[in-house]
């Protein structure tokens, strides 16, 4: 249980944290880079077509990655706010600044490409159900923690008044999970669980395992790539910081190297 | 491959506009993510290296450490 804290508090610091990320990178960046193009050309060109909806059915290979992600990037927000509100950790308030953009963006693709589904399958862009209008709703609260930290006058506060608005509006998470299942709705019910067998044959699920896999390989790469650019900022005053950054290193300035 | 033909492939039996509207936008968002994730970095080591800079001719005058605006409210 020690070592876990341990563990746990090295996180926490920013210099640990730039150094680690700086190491998992490459691999996440170099698993997105092929795990996403390998899931888009396998589920446009070699997966079979629902018999059904037929090409169309292409769509669910961005469709269901994005959803996924729109709703368990905010998730991963809460715990962030959870833990920035009850430890007060930097890293954490950094983390539901630089994940927000990239969930705001990531639902929208999820509704974009889900209107557009819904043109050839439903015969409409957009209906006013329950996972349709709750998943709109998740959108806005990405947009609100945006605007919240860029609103702020001071990260300390921003960061608070953001970790509470995760940890309310996760509430919005089980809503579109069990909205299928709640209210009478359009929208299909959840294709997999963990528990069960999926209904389609391998070679149409395998590449949207593999999209969705991608996807949070892509999440885990931006959010630390941007991360470090908010600890290079945040950090300033440390020397390690300013001995990496500053390409003008003023021989002047040495009195606080000691 | 699922389809005969590339042209068959393109045309995604009648829902060409659908499959590729959607795939287009998921490639604008990707470009969006990482245009947005290069700008970010650089916005943030010129930042940096402003108030570096700064404090430095500050040293070099004698000055108090002058801070901005925007540096006393964090």
């Amino acid at each position: 249980m020690k070592s876990i804290w341990r563990w746990f508090h090295k996180w926490t610091s920013p210099k640990w944290f730039y150094q680690m990320s700086e190491s998992w990178l490459p691999w996440l960046t170099g698993l997105a880079f092929i795990l996403i193009p390998v899931a888009v050309i396998w589920g446009l060109a070699f997966a079979p077509p629902d018999y059904q909806q037929g090409n169309s059915f292409r769509i669910f290979y961005i469709h269901l990655p994005s959803a996924i992600l729109a709703q368990s990037v905010f998730l991963f927000m809460a715990v962030a706010g959870l833990v920035s509100l009850v430890w007060r950790i930097k890293l954490a308030d950094i983390f539901i600044k630089v994940a927000a953009p990239f969930g705001a963006a990531i639902t929208l693709l999820a509704l974009l490409s889900g209107a557009i589904w819904g043109k050839p399958t439903w015969g409409t862009w957009w209906v006013w159900d329950a996972r349709l209008t709750s998943t709109l709703i998740q959108f806005f609260l990405y947009l609100g923690v945006i605007a919240i930290f860029s609103a702020m006058e001071t990260v300390e506060s921003a960061g608070r008044a953001a970790s509470l608005t995760c940890l309310v509006g996760v509430v919005n998470v089980p809503i579109i999970k069990f909205s299928v299942e709640w209210w009478n709705t359009l929208h299909q019910p959840a294709t997999f669980s963990l528990t069960e067998k999926p209904s389609m044959p391998a070679e149409m699920w395998l590449p949207a395992l593999i999209a969705v896999i991608g996807f949070y390989c892509l999440f885990g790469a931006v959010t630390f790539y941007k991360m470090q650019s908010e600890i290079i900022y945040r950090e300033r005053r440390s020397l390690w910081v300013r001995e990496r950054f500053n390409s003008v290193t003023c021989q002047i300035d040495g009195g606080e190297k000691v | 491959m699922y389809f005969d033909s590339f042209s068959e492939f393109l045309s995604m039996g009648n829902h060409a506009l659908y499959v590729w509207m959607s795939y287009g936008f998921f490639v604008l968002i990707l470009i969006w993510i990482w245009v947005d994730a290069r700008v970010n970095r650089r916005a943030n080591i010129k930042k940096a290296q402003r108030v570096w800079a700064r404090e430095t001719t500050d040293k070099l005058s004698n000055k108090d450490p002058a801070t901005t605006p925007e540096e006393r409210s964090e």
